[in-house]
């Protein structure tokens, strides 16, 4: 009783202030007077954008004739009568893991050289980012010419060891993971990076206190450096299967167009051949959408299941 | 020191010295595992036909071919591809960067109605994968008549969600005496965000536009579908026309990969320690 009676007689003159003032005070003005360029950008180019591409989904229409409202019927198309979509689907999933697993390992070994005190180390380290800098236009242009199954090097290279020419990117059994094998090259600089800020954010005393206690250096790998290194690994993880999930059409697009056959068809490549070869607008936004959700559900799924075995320690 | 000290010391130097060539021969391995296809490029597009048709390949050329280079200049308008790259470049970072650090600042300092609300849609929209916004952004693009026009590259790709979200950590990041001293002195809003929380930042300010750089350099897509006249090019569609037109051209082709590559790395190795860092920003806000 006492606190209540407390409380009324502080609270009106704690807010008297607050009541005098105009609401559009000098700071509210100038947030919004700050944030207003940036808003109208996203408001436009975001928010209507999702809106505008949901609208389109349902309808049938190729730009030039009116459109047809469909409801859900592109959304039914596409993931139960569409075979090129169930193959690009797999596709999809294909190279992701092919790029995501072996780029992670690759470049958590790589991080690991690098992180020595060796003169020079940061020219090295830098030689090693180039690829990511380059675009992949220009490098998927190299890599056709590298696995040029008369003149390449690759085949001269395997060659040495007593294998025969192939034709990387001209075989269905080849050309997908032809791909994958470039976009893991081009990405280790980016998970180099990225694994060497975790080590490098892993306390030194820790690795001497395990060498007292005579630990050889796969336990000290095993105990120190993975555990600790679980919330990169994570974010790694994520970040590398949300851009391989929705990535890979510059590659496909310069290297193969999606042959032989459908066999490096990916969703993008597929979503953007609806749309601008075969002017199905409605059906490759929905796509868009199938693709957003699938994103998504792994990305919760990954929250859901793996965050859990991070540890945050000594992130 | 006694003798077996003296042995001890030398044998654990020479070990050690032996460990550093063996470490540097493995570095310069790797290096050549990273740079081995871009110097292949450039041998290649100074060879002569008859020694890019040769199996095995042929390591350097005998003699080194320039007219490849220049036939390629003379065919493509690789200058004119150059220079439409760099213009929409320099606009879109420079506007990427203005409006970014000014929502950050609205973010990350000031007090206003609805700014969580807004600040948690921009967090969401990092998670939109591109493809949804690509079909109606070429529908808006078409309404706009800006089909063929680089106004289409340069306005869709000012704002930057994920350099707004870099900035406004950084912000926040700053320690808040400065500006509450020059608010003290009379200064307004803009003037802290001008004379003190700007010239602060310089090392986000470079990350954002690195990653800014690399996005509009890079684009592919986009361009593609967006610019049909072969002068309206950038850099990458050039380089798609020429995979096209001269597929198996190689030497052409490469020469048309080298003319890419150098003011990339001219970029690069002039702002190598921002890309770096924009990477260390990137994973502790991620």
């Amino acid at each position: 009783m006492a606190t209540a009676a407390t409380e009324g007689v502080i609270a009106p003159s704690a807010t008297r202030p607050a009541r005098a003032r105009p609401w559009l005070t000098r700071e509210r003005m100038a947030g919004f007077l700050f944030v207003t360029p940036s808003l109208i950008q996203f408001l436009i180019f975001t928010v209507y954008l999702m809106v505008s591409s949901l609208v389109i989904s349902t309808w049938s229409w190729d730009l030039l004739t009116p459109h047809r409202q469909r409801g859900f019927y592109n959304y039914t198309t596409l993931l139960l009568h569409d075979p090129i979509f169930r193959t690009a689907f797999k596709n999809t999933l294909e190279l992701t893991l092919l790029t995501v697993a072996p780029g992670m390992i690759l470049g958590l070994l790589l991080a690991m050289v690098v992180n020595t005190r060796l003169r020079g180390i940061s020219i090295f380290r830098a030689a090693y980012f180039l690829p990511v800098v380059v675009p992949t236009v220009a490098t998927a242009i190299i890599f056709r010419w590298l696995y040029n199954p008369d003149f390449g090097v690759l085949n001269w290279f395997l060659g040495l060891f007593g294998l025969q020419h192939h034709d990387w990117l001209g075989s269905p059994s080849t050309a997908l993971a032809s791909i994958a094998a470039m976009s893991v090259w081009q990405s280790l600089g980016w998970n180099m990076t990225y694994f060497l800020v975790g080590l490098q954010s892993i306390p030194e005393q820790l690795y001497e206190a395990a060498r007292i206690d005579g630990a050889g250096a796969w336990m000290r790998f095993r105990s120190i450096t993975w555990p600790l290194l679980t919330p990169m690994t994570f974010f790694v993880l994520v970040t590398s299967m949300i851009g391989s999930l929705q990535g890979g059409f510059d590659s496909v697009y310069l290297m193969t167009q999606g042959g032989p056959g459908y066999s490096t068809y990916t969703n993008s490549f597929y979503l953007y051949s609806q749309a601008f070869r075969y002017f199905h607008y409605g059906y490759a936004a929905a796509y868009a959408w199938v693709l957003f959700v699938v994103i998504g559900i792994v990305t919760f799924l990954q929250f859901r299941f793996l965050s859990k075995r991070i540890n945050y320690d000594f992130g | 020191m006694t003798s077996a000290e003296h042995r001890l010391w030398r044998r654990r130097r020479s070990r050690s010295v032996g460990r550093k060539a063996a470490g540097y021969a493995a570095l310069t391995a790797l290096a050549l595992f990273a740079l081995g296809p871009f110097l292949w490029t450039v041998s290649t597009s100074l060879k002569n036909i008859d020694e890019i048709f040769v199996f095995p390949p042929q390591l350097l050329p005998s003699t080194l071919k320039w007219s490849n280079y220049t036939r390629l200049w003379h065919e493509f308008p690789m200058a004119r591809w150059i220079f439409n790259s760099a213009y929409i470049v320099v606009l879109a970072v420079l506007g990427k960067l203005f409006l970014a650090s000014t929502a950050a600042y609205a973010f990350a300092r000031l007090r206003w109605p609805g700014r969580d609300y807004v600040f948690y849609a921009y967090l969401t929209a990092l998670m939109i994968p591109w493809e949804v916004t690509l079909i109606p952004g070429f529908v808006l693009m078409r309404q706009f008549g800006w089909i063929d026009s680089h106004l289409a590259l340069i306005v869709p790709s000012l704002g930057d969600v994920f350099g707004t979200f870099l900035l406004r950590q950084f912000f926040l990041s700053l320690p808040r005496e400065l500006e509450e001293a020059a608010r003290i002195d009379g200064a307004g809003y803009l003037a802290v965000f001008c004379r003190i929380i700007l010239p602060l930042s310089k090392s986000a300010l470079a990350v954002v536009a690195v990653l800014g750089f690399m996005s509009v350099w890079n684009a592919f897509l986009w361009p593609l579908i967006m610019i049909d006249s072969t002068n309206k090019f950038t850099l990458p569609v050039g380089l798609q026309l020429l995979n096209s037109q001269h597929g198996t051209d190689w030497s052409v082709l490469m020469a048309g990969d080298v003319i890419a590559l150098i003011p990339v790395l001219i970029v690069y190795l002039a702002a190598q320690k921002h890309f770096v860092q924009g990477i260390t920003m990137t994973a502790r806000t991620g």
